[in-house]
């Protein structure tokens, strides 16, 4: 065997089970909760993987949080893989260049909610990858297909919306448009087998399933707290405690990121020009002020620095 | 501030609830994945400390009294590192 494919043979199968994986060199663009959660997923299941983003300051974030999450793994997972967390971190190249992604075998794509930045990023995306790459949109609301038309691959550009905390969370909402092919959706589904993932599959319309029905949820227990209804912690109680939830909608939220949440339902808004996507002057508030959920230490909840 | 009371101020704050120095923060099913990387960089960064591979056991993190006393344990060693 030639060494540099017994190298790369190796690389693939450590830490994963895989032995030979289709895909192995993965494009992550973005480098915030989601960008860092599905980077860490795929190192842990034994990808090698490029992460870009344009800011120098969020890749050093990205590093230190990737590295904080595998070591603690051990407190909440005791069947947690012993492998040396320090040797996954190692898979995962972290850059501001573009340019990186000219040879990768798949592509996840998790930049902020904005139209105004996504149709920038895939044309150019578009020019860098290969050819034969698919292009996995990691996106809130925004339609796929409308995406898909920045680029010269639409049949291989899909939506692929995972949920926070990715490397917790084995299903993955699938968003398939009209363009796709046949071969685009079994390489999904070979995709997130590799990640241990299962997709459901659904078709593409603003929002998808989840978020066009989570945000009306999470924009009315905000206005329930803006009325004065209840405070933020008896809302989630309701749901958790009465409704049986696992978590109340705005520790969902907090977990989301309120930035996150306030740019989605603005884009479900325009999207479907309906008013009941409005959001709430409180979230607008909270996001102006910085409190934007977990990732600032403080939403609704604390979490505290 | 001491060690102890900033433990529990934290916890005050965070999980909302009163929680005795010793009871076990995981058989009160506080700890989740989340859970877990928010206090071990609450811990890393309030005492400036590093949290090792060999540290990161359940027996440091269990309740208030255990994480005080790793916390404690970590300070007076990197103040006998210094020396």
């Amino acid at each position: 065997m030639h060494a540099a494919r017994a190298v790369a043979d190796t690389r693939a199968s450590s830490g994963s089970g895989v032995d030979r994986m289709k895909y192995q060199k993965i494009g992550v663009v973005g480098a915030g909760v989601m960008g860092i959660g599905v980077a860490e997923n795929l190192a842990t299941t034994g990808h090698q993987v490029i992460v870009v983003d344009v800011a120098e300051e969020a890749l050093k974030a990205a590093r230190i949080q990737i590295d904080r999450s595998l070591r603690c793994a051990v407190l909440w997972n005791s069947g947690a893989p012993r492998e040396d967390h320090s040797a996954i971190l190692d898979r995962i190249a972290f850059t501001t260049e573009y340019e990186a992604l000219s040879a990768v075998d798949f592509l996840v794509e998790n930049s902020t909610e904005r139209w105004s930045i996504k149709k920038e990023i895939y044309p150019r995306l578009d020019r860098i990858c290969p050819p034969a790459c698919v292009f996995a949109a990691n996106t809130s609301a925004i339609a796929i297909s409308r995406l898909a038309d920045t680029t010269t691959r639409p049949d291989k550009v899909v939506g692929m919306h995972f949920m926070n905390p990715v490397p917790k969370k084995k299903f993955v909402e699938v968003i398939r448009t009209r363009l796709n092919s046949e071969a685009t959706l079994l390489a999904v589904k070979e995709f997130l087998g590799q990640m241990k993932k299962e997709a459901i599959l659904v078709n593409d319309m603003p929002g998808f399933v989840s978020n066009r029905v989570l945000m009306l949820m999470i924009n009315e227990a905000i206005g329930v707290v803006q009325d004065e209804v209840a405070s933020a912690h008896d809302v989630d109680r309701v749901f958790v405690q009465c409704a049986g939830h696992k978590m109340g909608p705005l520790a969902t939220a907090d977990l989301i990121g309120l930035d996150t949440i306030l740019l989605t339902l603005d884009v479900l808004h325009e999207s479907y020009g309906n008013s009941k996507y409005v959001p709430c002057d409180l979230l607008r508030q909270m996001v102006g002020a910085g409190r934007l959920g977990r990732k600032s230490g403080r939403g609704f909840f604390e979490y505290s620095k | 501030m001491r060690a102890k009371e900033r433990i529990r101020d934290y916890f005050s704050r965070t999980v909302q609830a009163s929680i005795d120095d010793d009871a076990d923060i995981f058989d009160l099913g506080l700890v989740d994945s989340l859970f877990a990387v928010q206090l071990v960089a609450f811990v890393e960064d309030e005492f400036s400390i590093v949290a090792e591979s060999e540290d990161l056991h359940i027996r440091n993190f269990c309740s208030i009294a255990a994480l005080t006393r790793f916390v404690e344990t970590k300070l007076a060693n990197g103040l006998a590192a210094e020396r």
